[in-house]
């Protein structure tokens, strides 16, 4: 046993891709045709468009994979850490090879969206639907990736909770767990929740710079605190006690 | 590649209760274990703490001197195969195998390929979706396959009919010729497996009872056949663990050595003296006395 991939951390990353890989393909599938057909519809006058542009409604539509990575955060840990360690890997390795899946998923879903976005375009264009020409969206990789960063880490901590903790103490604590994704989207949710946290706060939106430092620190105490919780963790069957 | 195993005053305690008290034993290298005790004595608690599924509450755990516990050396050469298995239920057959044959440094992948085939394990199927003896035969499969120095088997098997425990048993013998290796299996199943032991450990309400080379241990105990006035004057003062009648003849099976004056006595009355099953000492060992049958 070489090589990069044959080292613990990695074989950790491999099968956890290999486990998530087809969930990942099937929902950008359908996030695409969804967001197309939200299109169609409202070129088309089917529905009313609010006055967004499709750009708009695809920086929108940025919620639903931020929900699906969350929700695949919580799976994390209940599920897959008792099949590693039971197959002579140690929590470490399962702490740093999430960790590291944490991060390429959400590098992948930030170069999706504006990828799609960019499809939607070539496909609208080859059947001559009329289509809203706005900015690529692949600018906004950087805040997309901090925000699928937060809300999947945010997940993680809160299955790690549920694994480690009875289910009570497990609620409580989950409120906690859920710091990063209100940190991130105060620090660069455009709209909606965003917006409204900063207004709320009074804070003012503070350099690019400073706001990606501070998600990172989030990410990076996140991950501690997983480390925490999971390094002497019991390995048992049932997911939530 | 054989590992020893030394445990010294172990304890294990979920909240107030003590699942482990004091135990202390050591395994040589190389041999198949019996590790033998009703429900709730402890067995798989001993065998979660050995495989680094739990850290102990008190005392000392070494495999070849070194404390198991997230030490990645000695983590990747123990295998820990329990009936519902620790697998994500959402994976395949076939990915749940390639997750151990990348885990599992000895991994045989010609024998896992094998006994996929000998069992009819669909690869394309979710481990959810198995019945419980696929599911059972899935993790033999990994057990037998990983060659890891230390394999233990927790009931692995029970769900699994005849004929696949029996091929089990064949696989597991064979691999152990070829490729020594510490073997610890936990079963109730005493009389199907009982001729693999060569040392038997026997848990009891937490503690060690007793860790004994079978042979010895066999020799605690005699069945004593013959007319049943004869065999009843002869087991007078002796600790019967059970007796069988048919017509006028009788059989017992007694605890406890016999010296060679009731041995000289037995042949002289012409009573047949035979071995006694593992399981009949065991449930003789481990029943309360209040509850001697």
């Amino acid at each position: 046993m070489n090589g990069l991939w044959s080292q613990p951390v990695m074989i950790v990353l491999k099968h956890l891709w290999r486990s998530y890989r087809m969930s990942l393909l099937i929902y950008t599938l359908i996030f695409f045709v969804v967001f197309m057909g939200i299109n169609v519809m409202t070129n088309s006058n089917i529905i009313a468009s609010g006055g967004g542009s499709a750009e708009e409604i695809w920086k929108g539509a940025s919620m639903s994979p931020k929900i699906y990575l969350l929700v695949i955060g919580i799976l994390l840990t209940p599920v897959s850490l008792a099949g590693f360690v039971s197959n002579g890997l140690t929590r470490r390795h399962f702490i740093a090879g999430a960790g590291l899946f944490i991060a390429a998923m959400s590098l992948i879903f930030a170069i999706i969206i504006p990828a799609c976005y960019e499809l939607g375009k070539i496909v609208f264009g080859a059947l001559g639907v009329a289509w809203e020409q706005g900015q690529s969206l692949f600018g906004n990789s950087a805040e997309y990736f901090f925000l699928f960063l937060s809300y999947f880490g945010s997940g993680w901590l809160i299955g790690t909770l549920f694994y480690k903790f009875n289910w009570k103490a497990a609620i409580v604590l989950a409120a906690l767990a859920y710091t990063p994704t209100v940190l991130a989207e105060m620090l660069l949710g455009s709209e909606g929740l965003g917006e409204w946290l900063l207004d709320w706060t009074g804070i003012g939106a503070p350099a690019a710079a400073i706001r990606y430092v501070t998600l990172l620190l989030a990410a990076a105490a996140v991950f501690l605190l997983n480390k925490a919780l999971l390094s002497r963790v019991a390995i048992r069957r049932k997911m939530i006690m | 590649m054989t590992l020893s195993i030394e445990v010294n005053g172990l304890r294990l305690n979920y909240g107030p209760f003590r699942a482990l008290d004091e135990v202390s034993f050591k395994l040589e290298g190389g041999k198949i274990y019996g590790l033998l005790g009703k429900n709730g004595s402890g067995k798989t608690s001993l065998l979660s703490v050995l495989a680094s599924y739990r850290r102990q509450s008190g005392g000392e755990v070494r495999f070849g001197g070194e404390a198991p516990f997230e030490n990645a050396a000695v983590m990747r050469q123990v295998c820990f195969i329990q009936e519902n298995g620790h697998m994500s239920e959402g994976l395949s057959v076939r990915d749940a195998l390639r997750l151990a044959s990348d885990c599992w440094p000895n991994w045989d992948e010609a024998l896992a390929e094998r006994l996929t085939r000998h069992f009819e394990l669909p690869a394309r199927k979710r481990i959810q979706t198995l019945s419980r003896g696929m599911k059972s035969a899935l993790g033999v499969t990994v057990g037998l396959a990983s060659r890891a120095p230390v394999t233990i088997f927790d009931e692995a098997y029970l769900g699994m009919d005849a004929p696949s425990r029996y091929f089990f048993y064949d696989e597991l013998l064979k691999g152990y010729m070829e490729h020594p290796r510490t073997l610890i299996l936990s079963t109730h199943l005493i009389e199907e497996v009982e001729s693999l032991f060569e040392e038997v450990l026997i848990l009891d309400k937490g503690k060690l009872m007793l860790h004994e080379e079978t042979d010895s241990l066999r020799q605690r105990g005699l069945t004593i056949t013959g007319t049943a006035d004869k065999v009843d004057a002869f087991a007078e003062g002796l600790t019967v663990l059970g007796s069988q009648r048919l017509g006028g003849m009788k059989s017992v099976t007694v605890f406890g050595e016999l010296n060679e004056e009731r041995l000289g006595r037995a042949r002289a009355e012409q009573l047949e003296l035979g071995p006694v099953s593992l399981q009949d000492l065991f449930v003789h060992l481990t029943t309360s006395k209040g509850d001697v049958r």
